[in-house]
């Protein structure tokens, strides 16, 4: 199988291979997103999407359908991700109350991020579980139906159903905590 | 009587991913459920807002990424081929015919033929 595969890759006509690079860049910016709201962070994001666009054109024979691309690369950067995750142990996640302290330091990354998405939805995001921000991210940033969620992540339909159901119910938790510290008026004292 | 619309049915509506029956169960019970219209509003309003913040994000810009690196299977393919090269050369010098003879040594016909071509040398 793989060395057909590598026969594919080998005679696949240029004509093809261009296509391959139109459609990889013109995905470029949707994986940025996805891979930032996997990944939390502005440098690992962009170490995923290189690691995912790598390994797309490693396998590109694998391919059929340009009309998946999407689908296929997203894919591709959840299987990634997931070995990442599970054997090197390099997307460790940061505590929360460092994040806090990194904030009121004013970190370059922070700040950059701060300023990239609303800070509430950010942080409350980074609070829910992988499980729950990938199916959220994979609906809602991507466009992915349950059955693309489905496949790409290779769980039952009903647990994304119940994934993203329950993910954003938590999020809309998180995000009405942090409203109402945000509205949290402290009286003055009276002399 | 009213039907129980659960989260997940909430969700999935919004996500345009339950059957036209199941659409039309859902916005009957809109129109008499004040709180559950609020209800799909507001997750609406959220997956909304989710989009929209993540759009916002600077992206780096696009770097084509051009694939240098060798294949896996070439080291292994390499050791096979040396491989395969030392045993056959070994099988070779193993079973060539003068290489038998000469591993085997001089048997007693060759030894007497080599004496009597000696002895009448000497005559």
């Amino acid at each position: 199988m793989k060395l057909t595969r590598k026969v594919v890759k080998f005679f696949c006509s240029v004509q093809q291979r261009e296509r391959f690079n139109i459609e990889l860049e013109a995905h470029y910016e949707r994986l940025y997103r996805l891979a930032f709201a996997w990944t939390h962070q502005s440098c690992l994001a962009q170490d995923l999407v290189q690691a995912t666009m790598l390994k797309a054109l490693e396998s590109q024979g694998g391919l059929d359908n340009f009309d998946q691309f999407g689908a296929w690369l997203s894919k591709i950067m959840h299987n990634k991700f997931i070995d990442d995750l599970r054997y090197n142990r390099r997307w460790e996640w940061a505590d929360e109350a460092e994040v806090d302290d990194c904030l009121a330091e004013g970190c370059t990354e922070s700040k950059l991020i701060q300023l990239q998405t609303q800070d509430a939805l950010h942080t409350a995001m980074g609070k829910l579980s992988f499980e729950h921000r990938q199916a959220i991210s994979l609906s809602d940033l991507q466009g992915f139906s349950y059955q693309e969620i489905s496949e790409i992540t290779s769980t039952p339909i009903g647990t994304v159903m119940s994934r993203i159901s329950r993910g954003r119910e938590k999020l809309r938790l998180l995000l009405d905590k942090s409203h109402s510290e945000q509205r949290k008026v402290v009286p003055l004292r009276g002399y | 009587m009213s039907v129980v619309i659960e989260k997940y049915q909430m969700h999935a509506y919004i996500d345009g991913e339950l059957s036209s029956p199941e659409n039309i169960e859902i916005e009957q019970a809109m129109e008499s459920d004040e709180a559950l219209r609020e209800e799909i509003i507001q997750i609406s309003a959220l997956k909304r807002h989710l989009k929209d913040s993540y759009q916002l994000i600077n992206i780096p810009p696009y770097q084509p990424i051009v694939d240098n690196k060798k294949p896996g299977w070439q080291l292994p393919k390499s050791a096979v081929a040396a491989l395969f090269v030392g045993i056959l050369l070994g099988f070779l010098s193993t079973n060539m015919p003068f290489n038998k003879a000469f591993l085997s040594g001089p048997n007693q016909q060759q030894l007497a033929e080599k004496k009597n071509s000696t002895s009448f040398r000497l005559c």
